[in-house]
């Protein structure tokens, strides 16, 4: 029953790996590339994590590398991804101006933004997922926050 | 008072989690599905490589023939939009839901020789497209192809062609292997997993004598992996890539040369994103090479041989997602701008900022109110001086003609093809598209399906 011994851990790992990498990587995903792409790449990465999660498990930043799975799956290289800024199905309501002030920001503005300002990551943990430096992080986040606080005419740091 | 951070926290938090379960199920499902599984890219390249010649034959064979469907639009009104009260041959095959669509066997570029033959081009192959509706083949074994460990890399990317000045045929791609390949030469690079590879840019020319045709292979280590964004020969035979985040190649037939596009990110270091800078260049009849930007407002850029000029708004574009260029053969250079995302829900045919022209000095804008179906576009210049675009991201779908003058808008139900364009002798239109090659001469639309397998 070495094969089931095998495929138990296997399992465990990638569990406890899916727990935590899963919301980090869709919440990154669909700052990315909005909500339906974002999701349907999300899944797609975890399903290739699981497929080569021999490797996958004992790569340096695992994360990091899905991200780009996911960012560039379906991909036709001449043309790059663009953010649909629809919210979820069932999204009650949205700021009006929301989705065309996200619309102006570049695609790590927007993920910088959402992730370090929105979401309370440290831009070490941002940097690492996007594969940048972490000056490129604030780099790109005070510009997105500038563009976003512009466009939906707020002035305060809220 | 917008509250940003719980506006954008909501947004995010509001999406639904995958699955575990449902992760693990497809996969395992997969597995035991031999007939239905998909292929990983790399499988599908080495699989293609290894079986191409037995298999796609038949295939075409199947495919082709004198079955291209036809699709029909009745004489357009002379003085108003012709509405499209289009009809379907019953030839016509399903189209393929877009979701369904693999990306390796879509068919991204198309490019027509002066004798009227017209290439198509996959990330899996070649193949030309006669007179007749017959598809034929295009070797590929010769291209450069490894044996990566990762997956994710393909062994082969292709998928980029041009025309040269004599209409003699070029590919382009990137090509990936396992770093202990070393016979695969090669630039070692690091993968986004901390894992090291083998990564070769390379292009060819389809040199072909009385009796048969090869391929002549020159690589390059100088783009370490980074796609080729699209390719131009121009008249003196330079073959000219984008690549990377700011990345110009030239390859003049002895020697290759990187230059650096100046104001865009710092290529190669961690900054840079999968996707080339630009995904469209153009030469015009001085030589000058132009590049449209993938998103990011950069606007468009030119290239003398020595200086790179850039061009925004600010010098008479309509809009800084200036994403696509062509230059037609009286010298003038026409761009399309782009949206930044594409939802048919919001987007609209005004969401773009229009079609520029530049005769060398003056930039001139047409919009919908210059008689453009829409402002969305991806353009071409036709030898007899006309300009076609097609508009096939936003409804309403179908084209537009410029006679020198004016513009013919021509709606159509889609699909309209879009991922390229081009324009034959005769000043038929053709587009590239994931559900093969389409043409359009002004009064039918005609679908080629993709003579590639569909994996």
């Amino acid at each position: 029953m070495a094969v089931v011994a095998v495929d138990s851990r296997a399992r465990e790992s990638f569990t406890t790996f899916f727990q935590d990498v899963e919301p980090r990587l869709r919440y990154a995903l669909i700052a990315a590339l909005g909500h339906e792409r974002g999701r349907e790449a999300t899944s797609e990465a975890m399903a290739y994590a699981w497929e080569h999660w021999d490797r996958i498990e004992h790569m340096e930043n695992p994360a990091g590398y899905l991200y780009r799975v996911g960012h560039s799956r379906g991909r036709v290289r001449w043309r790059r991804p663009r953010f649909n800024p629809q919210p979820a199905p069932g999204f009650p309501e949205m700021e009006p101006g929301l989705p065309e002030a996200l619309r102006g920001l570049s695609e790590n503005q927007r993920i910088t933004v959402f992730l370090v300002h929105a979401m309370g990551w440290t831009r070490r943990e941002t940097a690492d997922l996007l594969g940048i430096s972490v000056n490129s992080v604030g780099s790109h986040l005070d510009r997105g926050l500038v563009k976003l606080r512009t466009a939906l005419g707020v002035r305060n740091h809220d | 008072m917008t509250d940003i951070k719980v506006a954008l926290r909501e947004y995010l938090e509001s999406s639904q989690p995958a699955s575990l379960e449902e992760t693990i199920q497809g996969v395992a499902r997969q597995e035991s599905r031999p007939i239905a599984h998909r292929p990983s890219p790399v499988l599908v390249a080495t699989a293609a490589a290894v079986v191409i010649m037995l298999v796609i034959g038949s295939v075409w064979l199947l495919a082709a023939g004198d079955q291209s469907p036809v699709i029909t639009q009745p004489p357009r009104p002379s003085s108003t939009i012709p509405q499209a009260t289009t009809t379907v041959s019953e030839t016509v095959p399903e189209p393929v839901d877009p979701a369904d669509a693999d990306w390796m066997d879509a068919v991204i570029e198309v490019v027509v020789a002066q004798d009227g033959l017209v290439y198509a081009a996959a990330p899996i192959g070649i193949a030309s497209l006669d007179g007749t509706g017959d598809w034929t083949p295009i070797g590929i074994d010769e291209l450069p192809e490894g044996s990566p460990v990762d997956t994710w890399l393909p062994g082969r990317m292709l998928g980029i062609i041009a025309l040269g000045p004599d209409g003699d045929l070029w590919a382009g791609g990137t090509s990936w292997s396992s770093v202990d390949d070393e016979d695969f030469g090669g630039a070692v690079i690091t993968t986004w997993g901390g894992e090291e590879a083998r990564a070769l840019t390379w292009v060819a020319h389809y040199d072909c004598g009385r009796a048969s045709c090869s391929w002549q292979v020159f690589t390059t280590d100088l783009a370490a992996g980074h796609d080729i964004g699209d390719m131009v020969v121009s008249a003196d035979g330079t073959v000219y890539a984008s690549a990377g985040e700011n990345m110009l190649l030239a390859f003049d037939g002895t020697e290759w040369r990187a230059h650096r596009v100046p104001g865009l990110p710092t290529a190669f270091d961690p900054e840079g994103s999968v996707w080339p800078w630009s995904g469209s260049l153009a030469v015009d009849v001085a030589g000058v090479v132009w590049g449209g930007t993938n998103g990011e407002g950069r606007g468009l850029f030119s290239f003398d041989g020595t200086v790179f000029t850039q061009y925004t708004t600010e010098d008479g574009l309509p809009g800084d997602n200036a994403f696509q260029v062509t230059a037609a053969a009286d010298g003038t250079i026409w761009v399309a701008t782009d949206i930044l995302y594409n939802d048919p829900a919001t987007a609209s045919r005004e969401a773009a900022a229009g079609i520029a022209s530049f005769d060398g000095t003056v930039w001139t804008t047409y919009t919908i109110a210059d008689g453009l179906l829409s402002n969305d576009a991806v353009l071409t210049a036709s030898s007899d001086g006309t300009v076609w675009a097609v508009h096939y991201e936003i409804p309403p779908y179908g084209y537009s003609h410029f006679d020198g003058t004016q513009w013919t808008p021509y709606p159509s139900e889609p699909p309209v093809g879009g991922f390229r364009a081009t324009a034959s002798p005769d000043g038929t239109l053709w587009t590239s598209s994931d559900q093969g090659l389409i043409s359009f001469d002004g009064t039918t639309r005609t679908i080629h399906p993709s003579p590639f397998p569909r994996t």
